[in-house]
């Protein structure tokens, strides 16, 4: 079952992307090289300023103002990703006296929840999801 | 709003969806059925073989498995040209203009008009731009999109056996896993085009990407909670039984048909009959029905958490950050003409289209009749029906050549996804873009807080049904 799943998903995701790139190839440079121009001159490919000419390469070095914002992304996915095997588990959880205990699932994923609450609110409250 | 325009629209929508609908229905039942069965000597009417070598049901085989891919191949760009037509003429509507009405019959082949031009356009690569990353970010962008809704289609297609192959146990976090790669594809346009309104669209586009991924993900996982299993089928098969089973309105909460016992007494059923439970209306006390309410309530706002999650993470107006007009230029697809040009675009819309049917899958039954199946058994429908399908079971029988329970799966879904996407038309037609930081904010401190908070009081709520239900 896990074997089948995992050869299904890995050919999914072959095709999906050997079909677009080979729509790509077939349009792009089959096609569109026979029906479209093709004049190229240096200030036709000059990257677009809205007419100005470009100062300096855009490919530098660049302030990304978000990396907070993606360390606590990381938290918040990986929190996710604990939380779906949880819930497609919580109905058959039982105490450790094996009795059925419905509320044992709810109340450990409020602790989780509380804890990681308690994170964002420092966050919040450290200035770190104000975008500068 | 103008009657005319609204009447020539929808004349539109159904010529459209018909055109496209038949084009998937015969390249399913070409490759998927007639082939296989006319190489294998298993088709009525015409060649008999009565051992078919290996090779030839091995081929046969292939063929049939290639089907869903195939049906989303065809589909997805037939589709995207009617949904750019659909979009421009609902906003020409909104805005009280005509829209294109020129090209075909009042306008009808506009966008097929487009796709020709964007072919005649020179492929340009600007000068100092990172070529190979330049020509494989559009690629990379269409790309989820195919995989990512094959599980899909077993879904909307009522779990049909052509497409069952499409079909995963783990459907919603694979689906989730490929939603969140088409970011890394506008970072990488952004960036290879050495142009600063593309690179400084490609960083909006991952900002906004990862701030509203989380509550759309915390919706979804709340959802597969309430049904208490990842698989799109089994979700779609358990919202059977009209509009008060959806998950939106709680999965069947108040309507006393609770799906959520069986699943605790390990007793997994899918196929009851929700019309002799109907009958019982909630034998619970008064505390219960309180909490059911609550979980509805609960739903519906997840509903429109996941509604506004999905926006931005598809850059759809209100969020549309990455590409705003009036201060990148276009964003991230600045550069980009002709082919590449065009790649991007149906994407953009494929990821709509994609973005409504997980939706329509997760909240709104998939291709379930809206209609609870005690009205319908009411209706005078079955004579129709019988004859109907006294017309047609010698033809499904040999021919397999149409099946109406997938038909009509296939038009729910449909009414359904549209009606989506006209609303994020609709919203598109209404609202103004935010700022950069109001988005941040909006997202990490109101949504972020609301989903931790809605899936905190569904688990409560939920197990109280569970227990006193």
């Amino acid at each position: 079952m896990y074997e089948l799943q995992v050869s299904q998903i890995f050919i999914f995701v072959i095709v999906g992307f050997a079909l677009p790139a080979l729509g790509m190839i077939g349009l792009a440079w089959g096609l569109q090289n026979v029906l479209g121009y093709h004049t190229p001159n240096p200030i036709k490919n000059q990257p677009y300023e809205c007419g100005m000419k470009p100062l300096q390469e855009a490919i530098v070095q660049f302030d990304v103002r978000y990396y907070l914002y993606a360390l606590l992304f990381i938290l918040f996915d990986i929190e996710v990703i604990f939380i779906i095997p949880w819930a497609l588990a919580t109905d058959n959880l039982k105490n450790i006296f094996g009795q059925e205990a419905l509320l044992l699932g709810p109340l450990e994923i409020l602790v989780f929840l509380i804890i990681l609450t308690f994170g964002l609110a420092y966050a919040w409250k450290k200035g770190a999801l104000e975008w500068e | 709003m103008n009657a005319a325009e609204i009447y020539k629209l929808s004349r539109l929508a159904i010529f459209w969806l018909s055109v496209t609908f038949g084009a998937v229905w015969v390249a399913c039942w070409g490759v998927g059925v007639f082939i296989p069965s006319l190489i294998t000597g298993k088709m009525p009417f015409l060649l008999q073989v009565d051992n078919p070598s290996t090779t030839v049901v091995f081929i046969a085989d292939l063929l049939r498995s290639l089907t869903p891919i195939l049906s989303l191949l065809v589909f997805i760009p037939i589709n995207a040209m009617f949904m750019v037509l659909f979009e421009r003429r609902s906003l020409a509507l909104f805005t009280v203009r005509m829209g294109p009405n020129r090209h075909g019959f009042d306008g009808l082949a506009q966008t097929a008009a487009d796709a020709v031009k964007l072919l005649f356009k020179e492929d340009i690569t600007p000068r100092g731009a990172d070529a190979f990353m330049f020509t494989l970010a559009p690629i990379i962008f269409f790309a989820p999109s195919i995989f990512g809704a094959l599980p899909l289609l077993a879904a909307v297609t009522n779990n049909h056996d052509l497409f069952k192959v499409a079909n995963l146990p783990t459907g919603i976090f694979y689906i989730l896993a490929a939603a969140s790669i088409p970011v890394v594809a506008l970072v990488m346009a952004g960036w290879a085009s050495n142009n600063k309104y593309s690179l400084v669209g490609g960083l909006r586009s991952a900002a906004q990407a990862i701030s509203y991924e989380i509550p759309l993900v915390l919706s979804l996982v709340t959802m597969c909670l309430l049904a208490g299993t990842l698989d799109v089928v089994e979700i779609v098969e358990q919202q059977k039984g009209g509009i008060l089973n959806w998950n939106i309105l709680g999965g069947g909460a108040l309507s006393g048909y609770d799906k959520l016992a069986p699943y605790w007494l390990n007793l997994v059923d899918t196929s009851f009959d929700t019309s002799a439970m109907f009958g019982q209306f909630y034998p619970v006390p008064w505390l219960s029905s309180i909490m059911a309410f609550v979980l509805v309530i609960c739903t519906v706002l997840l509903f429109g958490l996941y509604l506004t999650g999905a926006c931005a993470e598809i850059n759809r107006i209100p969020f549309d950050l990455p590409e705003a007009e009036s201060e990148l230029v276009s964003g991230y697809n600045t550069e980009y003409s002709g082919i590449k040009f065009a790649i991007f675009f149906l994407a953009e819309f494929t990821n709509l289209f994609v973005v409504s049917s997980i939706a329509t899958v997760m909240f709104l039954g998939g291709g379930d009749n809206p209609i609870p199946k005690w009205i319908l058994d009411r209706l005078p429908l079955e004579p129709i029906s019988n004859a109907l399908g006294s017309l047609l079971s010698p033809l499904i029988k040999d021919l397999m050549f149409i099946d109406p329970a997938t038909f009509w799966a296939a038009f729910w879904v449909i009414v359904k996804v549209y009606s989506i996407v006209f609303f994020a038309i609709l919203v598109r037609g209404t609202l103004p873009r935010f700022r950069i930081d109001q988005l941040m904010d909006f997202g990490w401190k109101r949504l972020i807080p609301l989903a931790l908070i809605l899936f905190v009081v569904v688990v409560f709520a939920r197990t109280w049904v569970v227990c006193h239900g």
